[in-house]
């Protein structure tokens, strides 16, 4: 746990300590210091799939058609991810909690399987499984389901530690991507420091 | 399943993976097409009108048959003698 590097001057007694009754907490406090090292959420962002398409079966990234979410309503903290077909880089070092999202929908065959899963490198070159969640999808024209995962991640280099999100299908399905509203996305949460 | 209502849902319908794109997502008109596989050509914009009318078509074709059907099983089943109130605890209507 960090420590605050300055004091509540003002609320110092004379002689430079705190009386017995300590701090008056109905005082409203004029604090102009600087808290260092004391944790919270520095970085929050998502992402999102920006058009509808149709999956291929077997295990595939999404590469492309990513945006950053833009909605008024929806509000990011700190500094962006960064995306490059597909593979997402942080923008700082630290323990991140992600999670995505896959909304799919009956295409042309039911799915006994449908995976939602995030791959993760630490040497910017070869990727491994981190998470999988699966779901499948009924062969009913109205179908529609979504599959979640989510893991930690510890980034300790922001030039060797990046991530990935694809999914394993059994068959093609309808993927859902929206440049309005999260369908399919990924969202990335700094937790604190690696 | 919803009625079509943009070529995009034509554009689904060629092929998979995520070969298509969008210049501006906010934009998503046929001038902001984009192809991200190069082993698939760029539809027309007629095409891709065309091919949407044609899955509005088909999919109110499937509607109304749909429909029909319903109607004619639910005719059917009351011929065979069951009640109004039977055929709805059965189908729902």
């Amino acid at each position: 746990m960090g420590t605050i590097t300055r004091t509540f001057a003002n609320q110092i007694k004379t002689g430079g300590k705190l009386d017995a009754d300590g701090l008056d907490l109905t005082d409203t406090y004029a604090f102009t210091g600087t808290v260092s090292g004391a944790g919270g959420i520095t970085i929050a962002d998502s992402w999102r799939i920006i058009a509808n398409f149709t999956s291929s079966s077997g295990t595939n990234d999404f590469s492309s058609n990513w945006e950053r979410s833009d909605q008024a309503a929806i509000g990011q903290i700190g500094s962006a991810m960064t995306e490059s077909s597909g593979i997402f880089t942080f923008p700082s070092t630290g323990v991140y909690f992600i999670t995505a999202q896959i909304y799919c929908m009956y295409s042309a065959a039911a799915l006994q399987y449908l995976g939602a899963i995030l791959n993760t490198t630490t040497n910017n070159s070869s990727y491994t499984q981190i998470a999988q969640a699966y779901t499948h999808i009924e062969a009913v024209s109205s179908q529609h389901a979504h599959v979640a995962v989510n893991t930690l991640f510890d980034v300790t280099d922001t030039s060797t530690h990046k991530i990935k999100f694809s999914y394993e299908a059994e068959n093609a399905f309808l993927c859902g991507g929206s440049s309005v509203i999260d369908r399919t996305f990924m969202r990335f949460i700094r937790l604190g420091d690696t | 399943m919803n009625r079509p209502n943009h070529i995009e849902d034509y554009l689904v319908s060629l092929h998979t993976g995520q070969w298509f794109g969008w210049s501006d997502s906010k934009n998503k008109v046929y001038a902001n097409l984009i192809i991200h596989d190069d082993s698939k050509s760029k539809p027309s914009e007629s095409d891709c009108t065309t091919g949407l009318a044609t899955l509005q078509s088909d999919y109110d074709t499937a509607e109304t048959n749909a429909t029909t059907k319903k109607a004619s099983g639910k005719q059917k089943l009351l011929d065979l003698g069951l009640t109004e109130e039977e055929v709805k605890a059965l189908i729902g209507a």
